[in-house]
């Protein structure tokens, strides 16, 4: 009796709380208060700013789902049988209940929200529809059984993600081991040649893909492309017409300023502004008691990593050919290569490795550098007071300098026997809250793009950033992008020490990457 | 081991008579599937083939093949008509290369992995131990309706897979297994040669597993205990080592290095040997799938330089090998010795024509404005240092100031160093006609392209080189 007038009061009450409910039984009520403590800022499909939950840490983790009710304290009305897309859903603002037959539900519990309505109760945010004053959510699928799930992490933020992982596998009561593995390709190659037992899901960087999925170690996971997840990390991990990774999170390349020495740099800039910029600051610095720059301009040129941006600046449209290799004698290489000797031959750029380039910088002797969106959080603990900008476009006019974007994911082991739950556990650690969470403490870019959206107003970097993610360009998913790499990390050394030419160096590096390619194949 | 006839069996030996006709024979061969299949599925197992439309109609034809089975999905009731997936294993599982195939029960409870590869690459695996060979069936009729082929049936739903493309099992050597089992090392030794796989290494008695450690230029110590083959137990099958002889090893990337015979008999500290295990497991691609280190009880340490990755062929050519140390002073002093040498060569290689009396020889050395990089600054040399900083002082060099080239008889040049500043053209040499010098010019001789668009005046042959001496 206690229960049925409690529920009446639920349903009449909507600001009461929401139930929840799985084949017919009760889940749990939550009161509008808890509701409210879980909540945190979301971006909804349509962009609108709001307060809320996914329904997906709501609810047990299912293997299926394929209908879903939901009720208001109005009068009862169904729309029935909608053979789901994404995009359908409760019709919006509808009042009653509301059915939705979608045989893939199951798959976007995580990407489904519940909301802080305008008139005190919670709202169900279906893509862009929207259930308002909800007092019920029944789902109909089946619980997922999966359990023990071993997951390999490495980079920064493992401690992090063994928290929220660790955090998730108590709410819905699974066994997942986390291990970490500071090169997980070796290691997965290594055990796979050993017939020794993989884990169901690993982080992988763009360029494993060639290797982990030519050995057979990792599946594809077209099923789990999203809208919500940036498109360029999907092109990060994809080869052969296939994704192999789930992108969790980015850094992009950016050019850090000291703002003691060098003011903002203007919009849509180019390579000789930075260059002027460089030379006034460095003259300034001569005219002061600090004395001339150590750099005006510094980076480490002698990395390919960083020599690839320019070459996309200086016109290559596609790093790697259709057929795996790489083109360095279309001009682009040359002129890239040709700029970065011009300016180092004009004193302005000081070519140095990460470490001399760090200490320079952070004591003020060198104006503009260029490194990865990782050093914000870095350098904002030494205390530099510093700026990011863009890349600069190659010339006045012309093509911008693309930064690299490179994305870290998650690839499912080809043999996994818990295929749904690494799956859930991926939507999880991709869906917004913890994206936004997880990015924020870290320095890194969120590749679920209302993540990066919520994160506009809060981060002081927000401009450069986003201007980069749109012109940058992913670290190549391919195997002559490793064989590129090697070769030119030794050839850069001998044109920037002028024991060999520009021209020289560009037809070494190709003849060495064909060579390496053919050897492979 | 005992195997099982299946019930297709009987009906597939009248096929088995047309196909073993036809087919090619071999444990490699695959089945006989018709030229255009409407689909086919890839099978990987203890031998490759294809499972195609064909044969699957076929053994539907026969009502003791075909199974139905009704099952629930998303709360509807969906019946399916196909053929238990054992039918497909059976072509994989052993060694039968045509109908009838034999299905290996035993093999099947005794347990290996089975993944279902979907055209995009999705993929569930199951271990055969946990379900029946015909719990689940390969369908293409979902309530009488054609589909493109299907897993489905009795088992979890998570092994449903539709539109497959692939089914694999672990019996199938795994694709990085494969390459290192086929990777063979390949000697020269005075002209005898040899191949050995990474197996046929593990297995001889010259296979040993110590500490042994490297340190790189730029100091950083890597320690393991490393397991591979004697390369002095190796290479004395073929040939005695002495003092003066030279063991050349070339890399999968290109890269050349020599030991001295001298190095390689060295067992003071330990043995040098052909690594392939890193801490009990094998070494990747890169470093190896073969590396030189030297081992032993008390974890021998040697210059990185020194250990060769990514060894692919060993060459030993007897009593060529003499070593050398030409003496560089100037601001600092250094040891040239040959394995610097060789390294600096690999990596600066340059090739000239050199005209004497009238008569050109193919000198092959490097630039010799490297080794000024040696002696023009007191505190860095070439690799001794953070790469950022360069070894080489421009603008010392182009203020010029002498260098004298000492030959082992005396004879002296004297070159101005700003004439050497970049000089790609004038070459220390130490192979001459691609074979290694003769007594009169070794061990590295000064030489110049013969269109050298910049020689110094003057400037003569210097042979025999025991020292060469910057003056500041």
């Amino acid at each position: 009796m206690l229960a049925t007038a409690l529920f009446a009061a639920i349903v009449l009450s909507p600001c009461l709380g929401v139930e929840f409910r799985l084949n017919g039984a009760s889940l749990v009520v939550l009161g509008a208060s808890e509701l409210a403590s879980r909540s945190g800022p979301l971006v909804l499909e349509g962009g609108e700013h709001v307060r809320g939950l996914a329904l997906g840490e709501l609810l047990p983790l299912l293997s299926e789902a394929w209908r879903m009710e939901l009720r208001s304290a109005r009068e009862t009305r169904v729309v029935s049988r909608v053979e789901a897309p994404a995009s359908k859903g409760p019709a919006a603002g509808a009042a009653g209940s509301s059915l939705v037959e979608d045989s893939d539900l199951a798959n976007r519990l995580f990407s489904i929200y519940v909301v802080e309505g305008k008139t005190g109760g919670w709202d169900l945010c279906y893509g862009i529809e929207r259930f308002r004053d909800l007092s019920s959510v029944a789902l109909t699928g089946e619980i997922l059984d999966e359990d023990g799930l071993e997951v390999w992490l490495s980079w920064e933020g493992v401690g992090e993600l063994k928290a929220e992982i660790a955090r998730f596998a108590k709410e819905h009561g699974k066994r997942i081991t986390c291990v970490e593995v500071p090169n997980t390709q070796t290691k997965l190659l290594t055990l796979a040649r050993a017939g020794g037992k993989l884990p169901d899901l690993a982080q992988i960087q763009s360029d494993y893909v060639p290797a982990l999925a030519g050995a057979r170690i990792i599946q594809g996971i077209g099923r789990l492309r999203t809208d919500r997840l940036a498109s360029k990390g999907f092109e990060a991990f994809e080869s052969g017409g296939v994704s192999w990774a789930v992108p969790l999170y980015y850094d992009a390349q950016l050019v850090f300023y000291n703002k003691k020495l060098v003011g903002v740099p203007p919009v849509d800039w180019s390579l000789d502004d930075l260059a002027a910029l460089a030379r006034e600051a460095d003259s300034r610095a001569a005219r002061s008691s600090s004395g001339k720059l150590k750099a005006p301009f510094c980076f480490n040129a002698y990395s390919a990593y960083w020599l690839v941006p320019f070459i996309a600046g200086f016109g290559k449209e596609r790093f790697v050919e259709p057929d795996g290799r790489i083109l360095l004698d279309d001009g682009s290489a040359k002129k890239a290569l040709d700029a970065i000797i011009a300016l180092r031959d004009d004193g302005v750029l000081v070519p140095a490795e990460r470490d001399a380039m760090v200490s320079w910088f952070a004591s003020g002797k060198a104006a503009f550098i260029l490194a990865g969106s990782y050093s914000i959080p870095e350098f904002s603990k030494l205390g530099i007071d510093f700026g990011t900008a863009p890349y600069p476009l190659a010339a006045r006019g012309g093509r911008p300098i693309a930064p690299l974007l490179d994305f870290k994911g998650f690839a499912i082991s080809r043999r996994t026997e818990r295929p749904v739950l690494a799956r859930r556990l991926i939507e999880h650690l991709t869906g917004q809250s913890f994206q936004r969470r997880f990015t924020a403490a870290l320095g890194k870019l969120p590749a679920n793009l209302a993540a990066s959206e919520s994160s506009r107003e809060a981060n002081p970097y927000w401009p450069s950033l986003s201007r980069s993610a749109r012109i940058g360009i992913v670290v190549p998913p391919a195997e002559s992008y490793a064989l590129f790499k090697n070769v030119m990390w030794k050839l850069l050394r001998l044109v920037l020490s002028g024991e060999m030419g520009t021209a020289e160096a560009i037809d070494t590096a190709q003849r060495l990457v064909d060579a390496g390619l053919a050897e492979r194949k | 081991m005992k195997r099982i006839i299946t019930a297709a069996t009987v009906a597939a030996i009248a096929l088995f008579l047309v196909v073993a006709q036809s087919s090619a024979t071999g444990a490699d061969a695959t089945s006989a599937a018709t030229g255009e299949e409407a689909w086919s599925i890839a099978l990987s197992g203890a031998r490759e083939d294809v499972f195609a439309a064909s044969r699957y109609d076929w053994l539907m034809s026969d009502s003791r093949n075909a199974i139905e089975t009704t099952v629930e999905k998303k709360g509807v009731k969906y019946t399916y008509r196909g053929v238990p997936l054992e039918f497909a294993i059976s072509m994989i599982d052993g060694s039968d290369y045509a109908e009838p195939y034999a299905f290996d029960a035993a093999k099947w409870k005794e347990g290996y992995t089975v993944s279902f590869v979907a055209k995009d690459g999705f993929t569930a695996t199951f271990s055969t131990k946990d379900l029946g060979p015909r719990a689940l069936i390969i369908s293409t009729l979902e309530n009488g309706q054609p589909t493109a082929p299907q897993i489905v049936g009795d088992g979890p739903k998570n092994l449903w897979v539709r539109d497959l493309a692939a089914i694999e099992t672990s019996l199938a050597p795994n694709p990085v297994s494969k390459e290192a089992d086929s990777f063979s090392i390949d000697l020269d030794v005075n002209g005898t040669a040899a191949s050995f796989t990474l197996k046929e290494l593990e297995a001889s008695d010259l296979y040993l597993e110590k500490k042994g450690s490297y340190t790189t230029s730029a100091g950083t110590r890597y320690s393991g205990v490393y397991g591979g083959v004697k390369l002095r137990g190796l290479l004395e099958r073929y040939a005695k080592l002495s003092l003066d002889d030279s063991v050349n090893f070339v890399a999968t990337d290109g890269y050349e290095m020599s030991y001295p015979g001298s190095l390689v008999l060295d067992d003071k500290e330990g043995d040098w040997i052909l690594a392939f295990r890193l801490d009990g497991e094998y070494l990747p691609k890169d470093p190896g799938y073969v590396r030189t280190i030297k081992v032993g009880d008390k974890d021998p340490n040697i210059d990185g330089h020194l250990s060769v990755r990514m060894v692919k062929r060993i060459k030993v050519k007897q009593k060529d090998f003499k070593d050398f140390s030409i003496g560089l002073s100037g601001k600092a002093t250094f040891a040239l010795d040959r394995s610097t040498v060789q390294s600096c060569v690999s990596c600066h290689k340059r090739t000239v024509v050199f005209e004497r009396k009238g008569v050109s020889a193919s000198y092959t050395g490097f630039p010799a404005w490297l080794v000024l990089g040696y002696v023009d600054d007191p505190k860095y040399a070439p690799h001794k240092q953070d790469k950022s900083v360069p070894a080489y002082e421009d603008a010392l060099a182009k203020s010029g100031y002498p260098v004298d080239f000492v030959a082992a008889d005396g004879f002296k040049i004297t070159v101005n160093a700003k004439d050497l500043d970049h000089n790609d053209d004038i070459i220390l040499a130490m192979y001459k006609n691609d074979a290694n010098l003769g007594a009169d010019e070794f061990p590295l001789v000064l030489v110049w392209d013969k269109a050298a668009k910049r020689l110094p005046e003057g400037i003569k042959n210097a042979k025999m080189l025991s020292s060469i001496n910057a003056k500041f």
